[in-house]
This record gives C-alpha cells, structure tokens and sequence, in this order.
C-alpha cells in the first residue's frame, strides 16, 4: 500500500514536472532559427533594401572558395551607408575590391589589391579611407581613389576602425586592450584603456561606450579625459531590465554610430541562460541620453564573429544590417525605428 | 539530582583549567584545530586568566627594564676619570675615523670623477652611436628578453626595445609578450646586428602569420601549448557534424560548415588550446555567447553557441584555462554542442588536421 502511495505522488509530480516545462518550452517560437521569448512576437522585422548576388563579378560580392581541408569565405566584411539615400559601400574583400551599389547596382570600384585581405574600413568627411588588415596589422590610409598615403603598422587582430576626426583614426585593438588614438600621419596620440564596452565611435563628448555584458542594468557612457584624470567616464543614460525573469541577463549590445543631426543609435539583447532572446532592443537617443525612440527587432541570425559591425546607424536615421545565404546572395537590410 | 552533578562537574573542570593554564595552552599547540576554537572560548568566557598573565609578564618585563638601567648606571658611578679618558679615547678614535672617512671621500670623489668622466665618454659614445641603431626581424620563436639577450647582451634590457617601438608598436606597451614574426624592431645603439641566419621569416611574406607557423600543421606541441589539452573537458568520443560541405541540420539546405561540431552537454567546460590573447567574446545573434582567442603561435579557434564565457577582450589566457561553458545558445540547433573553428593564417582549417585530440575522434 505504502509503495503505491510513493508511486502515485511520484506520478504526480512527475506530471506536474513534465506539464510545467511543456509550458515553459511553449512560450517561445523560432524565428529566423532563433528563439524568442513570446514577448518578442510583435517585434518589427527587417525589410530588404537590396540583394546582392554572390561571386566574383564587377555586380557581385563575396565567392566562396571551399573544399574540405580549407575554406576561404566570401562574405564582405563589412559595409557602410553613405549619405545619399539607398546608397552602400560594401567592403568585398575577397574580391581586393571595395564596391559602392546604389539600389542593388554598383555604381563604382575601389582596387584593394595592394592591402592583402582588409576586415575593416572607415570614411571620413573629405572622402579619405582607412582600411585595416588585421592580419599583417597594417592600416592603409588613402585619399578618396584609394591611393595609399600612409601604412601605419602594428594593428594585428584590432578588431574595427573608425575616423574620430578627418585626421584621427580609433581602433579597437585587443592587444592594447582598449581603444588606441592615432594619427593618420602615423604617430600613435594616446592608448584608452578599457574593456570591450568602450566603442570607437566618438563625439564632441568624447568616446561612447556601451556597458552591458551580464547583469540587468547597462550603461550609455562617455569617456573623456577631460572630465577627469582620475575618473574618465561619466554615465550618460542607464538602461534597467525592469521585470526581468529569472536568469534573464544583458547579454549584448552594441553601439551603431550617429545620424545626421548627432543622436547616438545602439542596441541591446536580453538572453536567459538557455540563450531564447527577451530582448533585441534598438534605441534611439540623443547626446543628453534622452531616449528619443526605442523598438524591439527580429534578427536573421548568421554566425560571423569576424566582421566588425553587424549593425550601421545610416544618416538617416535608419539602422542597416544584412543577411546572407552564404550561397547565392548578400541582401542589406534596414530597421525603421518608428 | 541530576542538575546538581552538572553544576559540580562543571565548577570541578573550571577549576582545572584556572589551575592548569600551561597545559591547556600545550593542548592547543598540539592540536591546533581543536586549539583555536578553544582559545577563542576561553579568551571571550575567561579574561582574567589572560590578564593575569599579561600582568605578569609586564612585571617580569619592567625588572628586567630595571635591572639593565642599573647596569648601565653602575659603569658610570665607579670612577669618573675612567669615563673622562674612555670618552677621550672615544673622542680621538673618533678624530681618526673622521680622519679616515675624509681620505675615503677623497678617494670617493676621485673615483666619481674618473666614474662621470667615463659616463661622459659612454654618453659621447652613444651620442656617436645613437645613429647607430639596430633593426631587427622578428622570427618565429622570439620574445622581447631573448632579443635582450641575444642582441644586446642583457635579458633585463627588454623594456628599452618597448620604449624605441611603442609609436610603431604601440599594443607592446600593454602586452611585451606578444611580438609577431615580420616585425621590424628598432634596438638601442650598440646591439649587435642580426645574423642572416636568423633574419626575416623564412619563405613567407613578412608580417603575416604564417612567419609562426613553420612547423607541419599540428604535429607537435610548440610553445604555445598548442595540443597539449582537449578544447573541452570531458571530450566527446565522436564529432556530430565534420568540416566541410553539409546539409544544415535545421534548415536542410546545403551548405559549407566552417568548423566542427562537438557533442558536448550544457555547462562543459572549454579550454584554451594554447597560451594566448583574447580577440573577441561577446553575444551575437548566430553564434550565441562566444569567444575567439588569438594564440601565440598564430593559430586562433572560435567557440560559440556557449553558456557563458569568463574572459574578456585583451585578456591573456594559459593553455588549459578555462574560458567558457558550452550550450545551445545563438541559431537554434538539435542538441547542445560546440561550435569550434580553426583559423590558421587567417583562414579556416578543419580542425581535424591541426587539433591531435580531434583528429582521432569518431
């Protein structure tokens, strides 16, 4: 009698147990095969703005090399949205070229073929580039022909660079651990210290970071040494999880740079342990930290840890990002943030 | 009744331990677990024991005090005269080493002269040589005390090499450890000029990895630590999807899989492979939580889909530390595994062909 007591209430609990995690595994849903949190379901997706096909043609980008004991992948490393609307910069590295399309057709071709394979580069307002190759840790600084006027050595694995004036150049360097200052003459004019958080996208304020690795409270922040020798940061804006569930952290964010009128755009995601997102959360804000916009998105989940930026704040206003099949097309896609 | 033979017994151990501190104390050293947890009980309950002591000990303190000040005052008091030509023959003992300590600075100010003349010299020399400079050729193998050394004579000599190259190096500030093959280092004047047999990379283009990378691809480990531990502890018997062309378990369409997967439970712990640098760790859409680290061998590996990663950007890692715990995180796959890829020269590998522990698995 006493064993079938036991067995029953084991049952019981057993079925409680087993009802319990169907519930829990029902309040999320796959989307673009990546788990969202139901409160996720209504998030704004992306809309297309122009594909790209894949290959090694003057239209085309990227090319993929492969066999099994080596893969070369084709993707473009990265991309940058120009002033004129619908306009692009796409960095297609494997083919040493940098292509600016404007409505999915190329409209002009800058020859790499004397970098070797860059990760990264960066515009400034009189049309010079920076273009960065991490493996031979060079930085070719040109005029807006790419003609090369300076290689500035000593950036291997620096992740992504950035014009801080039209004669200043950021770069997030891992080995510095930090941000480093340099001139685009060559000289290096000061090494920021920091962890990940701090980006190389800078104002008249100073350098914007972004904290929110862990934890439920992330930080809008500007670094300048001005603001003191000793404590060089000051919080812009804070960004509580207000109502977070259990194990519900900050896992990522990034910020995507300034529009036009100087409004700061960047995003946050919120992961549980189990990584179904509650939150993919674009912010518009102004250089106060004043939230002027804010809207929960949808991603296309593609693994490339190597590129610098998967997101680009447009002068605009719009947030572009993009997507590939790895195969056929390279598509840019576009966040309006209502 | 019961009550009664507590209390005696209690007022009977009290007063063994009043009677007998020494030995409590000998118990203590004897089993010094059991000794502190008594002291504190007996220092808190039982002050006056200690105090007592204490007392004791000041006294036996202050007499011994008294006793050494009536010494002192007994070699005085006996005879004035004596104190009067002991001080004289202080005095002139004195005069004589005074004497001598003069001819000494004499000699000493002889000896810094001679010393600044030759330090002028070897400033002449150096401003005769600073033209002189050295370049030398980073090779696969070096670090900045073995270039000390060889070249310059002196392995402490090291930070020199930081201060000539920090504008054209500058990540050697925050990490002397890290140089690279093809590197061009300005040393100090008077360093001996590099030997043909150990300039430049050997067949490879300077400047890039494949300078560390002369050895055939994983064969041994190197001094990095490269393949001396498994990515992940325990280690799976199989991996659940190889490098290469594949059809994507989730989607079904065909497509190139730039690593391997490893089929590992949540919260298995992963190593690094080797000593290195931390290049990127983060959360990403695709990949979940992940980490990539640079190694010092030039080799780099990529984990992502992980639970949690404990390191961060710019961090140093040693071989076999750990870094993260794996999962599922990121694009959604069948089960939790690891998501591993190889980078050599900058270009994915399989890992079977450069990972020992891999390449022997199912």
């Amino acid at each position: 009698m006493l064993n079938k007591k036991v067995l029953a209430v084991a049952t019981g609990v057993l079925c409680s147990l087993s009802v319990s995690i169907g519930f829990a595994e029902a309040e999320f849903k796959m989307i673009n095969l990546l788990r969202y949190y139901k409160t996720m379901y209504n998030a704004t997706p992306y809309t297309q703005l122009m594909q790209i096909g894949i290959g090694g043609g003057l239209e085309n980008v990227g090319g993929i090399e492969q066999d099994t004991k080596h893969l070369s992948r084709g993707l473009p490393m990265a991309f940058r949205p120009t002033k004129n609307p619908n306009e692009v910069w796409v960095l297609d590295s494997i083919n040493e070229s940098l292509k600016l399309f404007k409505s999915g057709r190329i409209n002009r071709r800058i020859n790499l073929s004397k970098m070797g394979f860059i990760q990264d580069f960066a515009i400034n307002d009189e049309g010079n580039m920076a273009f960065l190759n991490r493996n031979n840790g060079n930085i070719y600084v040109t005029d807006n022909k790419g003609n090369i006027s300076n290689t500035i050595p000593g950036f291997q694995d620096a992740n992504s660079i950035e014009f801080a004036s039209n004669k200043e150049l950021l770069v997030v360097s891992p080995l510095s651990k930090g941000v480093v200052r340099v001139s685009t003459e060559g000289p290096v004019l000061a090494v920021y210290e920091a962890d990940q958080s701090l980006s190389n996208y800078s104002s008249e304020k100073g350098i914007w970071g972004l904290e929110c690795f862990g934890g439920t409270l992330a930080k809008l922040y500007v670094r300048n040494p001005d603001f003191s020798f000793d404590n060089p940061v000051k919080v812009i804006a804070e960004f509580p999880l207000k109502g977070a569930y259990q194990g519900v952290e900050y896992k990522g964010g990034n910020i995507y740079g300034f529009d036009e009128e100087g409004n700061i755009y960047f995003g946050l995601v919120a992961c549980d342990l189990d990584g179904i997102i509650y939150r993919d959360r674009i912010y518009k804000c102004d250089q106060n930290g004043k939230v002027l916009k804010e809207m929960d998105v949808i991603d296309n989940g593609i693994i490339s840890p190597d590129l610098p930026r998967h997101r680009v704040a447009c002068p605009d206003g719009k947030i572009m990002t993009f997507f590939s099949d790895e195969i056929k097309y390279y598509s840019l896609h576009i966040y309006t943030l209502k | 009744m019961r009550k009664n033979n507590v209390l005696l017994s209690l007022l009977a151990l009290s007063i063994a331990l009043y009677m007998s501190p020494v030995s409590f104390a000998e118990q203590e050293a004897a089993d010094p677990f059991g000794g502190v947890s008594i002291t504190q009980e007996e220092t808190s309950s039982d002050d006056g024991l200690e105090t007592n002591n204490t007392e004791v000990n000041t006294e036996a303190a202050t007499s011994e005090g008294g006793d050494s000040k009536v010494t002192t005052t007994s070699n005085v008091d006996p005879d004035a005269k004596k104190v009067e030509d002991w001080l004289k023959d202080g005095l002139t003992q004195n005069d004589e080493k005074k004497d001598e300590k003069k001819e000494e600075k004499k000699d000493d100010d002889k000896k810094d002269e001679k010393k600044e003349e030759k330090k002028d010299n070897d400033k002449k020399d150096e401003k005769k040589e600073e033209a002189k400079t050295v370049e030398y050729t980073v090779v696969s193998g070096d670090c900045l005390s073995a270039i000390a050394g060889s070249q310059m004579g002196d392995y402490s000599r090291w930070p020199e090499i930081v201060e000539l190259n920090k504008d054209k190096y500058p990540s050697l500030v925050s990490n002397p450890n890290l140089i690279y093959p093809g590197w061009t280092l300005t040393l100090p004047a008077g360093s001996k000029p590099q030997s043909s047999g150990n300039s430049g990379n050997s067949g490879s283009s300077s400047g890039s990895y494949s300078g560390t990378i002369s050895a055939k691809v994983g064969e041994a480990i190197d001094s990095s630590g490269w393949n001396s531990v498994n990515p992940c502890e325990p280690m799976p018997s199989r991996i659940s999807s190889e490098f290469g062309w594949r059809i994507h378990p989730c989607t079904g369409e065909r497509k190139f899989h730039n690593g391997v997967d490893l089929p590992i439970p949540s919260g298995t712990r992963l190593n690094a492979m080797a000593n290195g640098t931390v290049t990127a760790c983060g959360f990403e859409s695709g990949g979940g939580n992940y980490v990539r680290i640079r190694y010092d061998n030039g080799y780099e590996t990529f984990y992502c889909h992980l639970q949690s990663f404990n390191v961060k950007v710019g961090e140093r890692v040693l071989c076999g530390q750990e870094v993260a715990k794996s999962d599922n995180t990121g694009q959604w796959t069948t089960g939790a595994h690891l998501h591993m890829e190889v980078k050599v020269n900058g270009e994915r590998v399989n890992p079977r062909d450069v990972v020992t522990t891999i390449k022997n698995l199912k």
